[in-house]
Order: structure tokens, then sequence, then C-alpha cells
């Protein structure tokens, strides 16, 4: 369970305030603030997207088809099940993975935010930016450069 | 070729210089090059592992975690798929056991899906994690002047 052994504290008081918190909502207002926060994410998602540049008119005709088809033909692979026994690992030359630094200063600004929130907020964190990083990926796949 | 570019960048004393063409990548690539990242998030990683943690689809998670038994000499896996509902989160670890997770592991999850997407953000598809803008490393070419 590595979750659990991730080195995190929370105050018993604290942990006290968020369940009666939660526990004093009513199922109404649940489902309320879920309708909300969701109509809410919907329409941020879509100012993201809309947002982004498009590549395409930087590419030539042939370099877009090329990619299309590549993208398409791999995919099928993919639909097909992810593999995690990785036989043909990309090229990572290039790509550089950020300093231990600036991983823990993010990792406790936002842990401090986190541990504000309740647990429906903190389920909805975990769809939402799900639901982004898919968005974000249709976005690049096609024409990404490595 | 690769000779030939070779033998010219001795004798000009110029480093070669490889183009890379526009390639596309797959989603699976994607995740690979994220999951680069994701497996950094929770520390560092024991010597004779390897871990992964990525974003499969728009609702589930993934930890994957390898390693080399001592014992045994065998190799040793362990997958758990972290599945966000609209009501909870479902932790199955290796396709047996199904609960919804709680209290401080839904707390470390939250954590870990908020920081991988801020990090990947950046470091996979160099964009602003808020805004979702280009981060642009290079200076602009003009500059406006007030005259």
């Amino acid at each position: 369970m590595p979750l659990e052994d991730t080195p995190m504290t929370m105050s018993a008081t604290e942990q006290m305030d968020r369940q009666s918190t939660s526990f004093a909502e009513s199922e109404e207002v649940r489902r309320y603030s879920l309708q909300q926060r969701e109509v809410a994410q919907l329409e941020h998602a879509y100012t993201m997207a809309s947002r982004r540049p498009d590549r395409t008119e930087h590419l030539t005709d042939r370099q877009i088809e090329g990619a299309i088809i590549s993208d398409s033909a791999e995919r099928t692979e993919y639909e097909a099940g992810f593999d995690l026994d990785r036989e043909d690992p990309i090229d990572l030359e290039k790509f550089t993975t950020p300093d231990d630094e600036d991983v823990e200063t993010a990792f406790n600004k936002v842990h401090n935010q986190v541990e504000k929130m309740d647990v429906l907020a903190q389920t909805m964190l975990i769809i939402q930016h799900g639901e982004y990083m898919v968005q974000i990926r249709g976005v690049e796949a096609p024409y990404s450069r490595i | 070729m690769a000779l030939f570019k070779k033998a010219l960048s001795l004798i000009t004393g110029s480093p070669v210089k490889e183009t890379r063409p526009l390639k596309g990548l797959t989603e699976r690539q994607l995740i690979e090059l994220e999951s680069e990242i994701g497996g950094t998030l929770f520390g560092p990683i024991p010597a004779g592992h390897r871990r992964d943690f990525f974003c499969l689809d728009a609702r589930t998670w993934v930890w994957h975690e390898e390693w080399i038994d001592t014992d045994t000499g065998k190799k040793r896996t362990s997958t758990t798929r972290y599945e966000a509902h609209e009501n909870g989160i479902l932790k199955a670890q290796d396709g047996v056991n199904y609960r919804f997770i709680e209290g401080e592991e839904l707390t470390n999850l939250a954590v870990a899906v908020r920081l991988y997407y801020e990090e990947v953000m950046r470091g996979v598809y160099k964009r602003d994690p808020i805004t979702g803008q280009k981060i642009t490393e290079e200076p602009p070419a003009t500059i406006d002047t007030v005259t």
C-alpha cells in the first residue's frame, strides 16, 4: 500500500474537524455542491482547450498527414491494452525531470492546500486533473516534437 | 551517412547536428513521459526498484512497482489502480482487493495527483498548469517600446 507509507501527517484535531464538517452536510447539499463543481470544471476545461494555439499552421501538409497516420496506427495498439512491459522505450535524451528542490517545494505547497479540503473536494480534484491530462494528451499527441 | 557526418565533424571541428523531425507521439508514449515524473513524486526510488505513477485515463490512476526479491531472486510486481468515482476513490490492488480509500491515504493521493498535474504540465507539455499557456523559454523577438 504505497500511499499509506508516504510520510505525511495530519493532526487528530484536523481529522475530527474534517469529519464533523462532512457529517454535517446533508445529502442534498452534497449533490448540489457536486453539480456546481461539475459545471465549473466543464467551463474551465472548455476555456483551457480553446486557448491553446493551433500548431498545424506551422507544419506542412505532409508532416501533418504523417503524424496522423503514425498516431492512429499506434493508437490501435494502445487501445488493445496498456502494456507495462516496455520493449520499445522511447528516446528520453532530451527529456529532463524536475530537480528535487522543485518537487519538494511544490509538494509542500500543494499538501498544505489539499489538507484543508474535505473528502468530496479531494475526490473532485482527482477527477478534474484526470480529465485535464486526457484532454491535454489529445491536443498534444499528433504534433509533438521529441 | 552517419559515418560521413562524424568524419565531417572531425574535419571541420563542429559538432554533428541531428535534426529531429516532428514525430507523432502516441498516448502511450505521452503516458510514459508523464510516468518518468510521476515515479519521482514520492521520494527516492529504492535501488533495484522501478516505479511508475501515471494517469491512465480520465478516471484511473496507476501505481506500478517492480523489484527483485532479495530472498528468491525473482521479479516481483505490484499494480494498484485508483479509480475516481463521484462518491469516492476506489482502490484496486493487484486486481484483488477493492475498497474506497479515506483519511490520510486519500489526502496523499490527492496531493500526488495535483503535484503530478503541475509537474507534468511544466515538464512534459511545457505549459503553465494554471493558465494552460505555452511556457516560452526564449525571449520575444521584438520588444514593444512606448514612444
